[in-house]
């Protein structure tokens, strides 16, 4: 990142800091080779990324929330989000070794060890679980996926999400684990939010990591956010209901002061 | 306006400084097999000294530099090459000082044996490189080879990280290149002032700063 530094000396203090931020940004996009428009959201780590999804996507009791089984825990807690709206979900089943029967799954709004009676149901090609579940047209869905589970190091397809995606899903990528061992290319493989932590690509800093999202995803999730602080906002109006959110999209999630 | 540092004087100068030895090496680097992961040297030659010779390419610059000595002697050779350009040294002992035969390749045992300065240690790089002739595959991990001796020399010789939850060891000229970028800059709070204003001046090459 240093090589790319093209700093003016006169630059200091707040203006160095957002210098220094846009190209830790672009240098974000450029090594995941992210399409043009795309937005680098700084979060604490890659549960922070995916719980800003997670808690502004407006699930409904209409469409389906998928995910893995083999999926980290901060992928699985989105679920408690999902039911808060009454969204049902719908887990993608797990081989003995780990990762993603991509063609099987169930409706599952029971207990997890009622799965395990439903592993061996075979559901056709044509009647893939994304298709079972896709949303009605203009519903908000989510897909989540794990791009490397980290309980037992698979690394499903990820031309999964693009199919997905086609089917009217969100697509959210936890790239935590893949990222350090992969290359992730997101013009090749369009994911609508990718969620990474900084230090397990190269162990410093810790404490950061990144929400990349795809054209158009910020822009619609920042309404979405249930909350405000510091200068995700730009108006508020008080006492009332008005707020303005901030008009960069990075901005409009990141919490800082 | 709490993080507003600057004074009436000159501005400082905060930059990266690229050339400095802080900088942090890529992979693209070692692949040009800087200085400190130069393969070692035959073991039956060697007149090159290591430390003296600056790229791959400073045999031919040697010489270069004997033919065109003008205290030298007449020789027999300089009929041979009375032109500026260089042309291939003959193997004659007088007028090269250095032995060509050895071909320098990055060498996958760069990163595991110590230079040799010793017989014992020259009868085990022998041991390895014999090794590598019997398993050739494990020349292809140089690239790890090379990087532990470069950045991860806190690591003991004998000793292996393994990670399965996904935890990588920061190399150590990360650490080195922040240090010194963070004792040398004033950093202040990106929302003091409007950081799409700063972005527009530097894409236009205007200065907002006062």
């Amino acid at each position: 990142m240093a090589d790319d530094l093209i700093l003016n000396h006169s630059i200091r203090s707040s203006k160095l800091s957002a210098a220094l931020t846009a190209t830790a940004r672009a240098a974000v996009l450029s090594f995941f080779n992210a399409p043009p428009g795309s937005t680098v959201v700084f979060t604490a780590n890659a549960s922070a990324a995916l719980k800003l999804v997670g808690e502004a996507f407006p699930f409904t009791p209409r469409a389906a929330f998928i995910l893995p089984e083999d999926a980290h825990n901060s992928v699985h807690g989105i679920r408690e989000f999902a039911k808060a709206k009454g969204a049902p979900l719908v887990y993608l089943s797990s081989p003995p070794r780990g990762g993603v029967r991509v063609r099987e799954a169930f409706v599952s709004d029971i207990p997890f060890t009622a799965h395990i009676a439903h592993l061996d149901a075979h559901i056709p090609a044509s009647q893939t679980l994304i298709d079972k579940h896709a949303p009605p047209a203009g519903t908000p869905a989510l897909f989540a996926y794990t791009g490397q589970s980290n309980i037992t190091n698979s690394k499903p397809p990820l031309p999964v999400l693009a199919h997905a995606s086609d089917r009217g899903f969100t697509t959210l990528l936890d790239a935590a684990a893949l990222a350090p061992t992969t290359p992730i290319d997101l013009t090749h493989t369009p994911v609508d939010a990718v969620a990474i932590s900084f230090y397990k690509m190269f162990g410093f800093p810790t404490g950061i990591g990144a929400l990349v999202l795809a054209p158009g995803i910020g822009a619609w999730l920042r309404e979405k956010r249930p909350w405000f602080a510091g200068g995700t906002v730009e108006v508020v109006q008080v006492p009332g209901t008005v707020v303005g959110r901030a008009a960069a999209i990075d901005e409009a999630f990141e919490v800082s002061v | 306006m709490g993080s507003n540092h600057s004074r009436p004087t000159a501005p400082t100068v905060v930059a990266i400084d690229t050339s400095s030895a802080l900088r942090p090496r890529s992979l693209k680097r070692l692949k040009s097999a800087p200085h400190s992961l130069r393969p070692l040297r035959p073991l039956e030659s060697a007149s090159v000294s290591r430390s003296s010779s600056p790229s791959y390419n400073s045999l031919s610059e040697k010489h270069v530099v004997v033919e065109r000595d003008p205290s030298r002697k007449p020789h027999l050779c300089d009929c041979l090459a009375p032109h500026d350009y260089w042309q291939p040294p003959l193997p004659t002992k007088t007028l090269l000082p250095v032995t060509v035969s050895a071909i320098y390749l990055p060498s996958p045992t760069a990163g595991l044996l110590p230079t040799p300065t010793s017989t014992q240690r020259t009868q085990s790089d022998a041991a390895y490189l014999r090794f590598l002739h019997d398993y050739p595959q494990y020349s292809s991990s140089w690239h790890v080879d090379a990087l532990r001796r470069s950045e991860y020399t806190r690591l003991a010789s004998d000793e292996t990280y393994v990670d399965y939850m996904g935890g990588a060891l920061y190399p150590a000229s990360l650490i080195s290149v922040h240090a010194e970028f963070l004792q040398s800059s004033v950093l202040g709070n990106t929302h003091s002032e409007s950081s799409r204003s700063v972005l527009s001046s530097l894409g236009c090459g205007r200065r907002s700063d006062p």
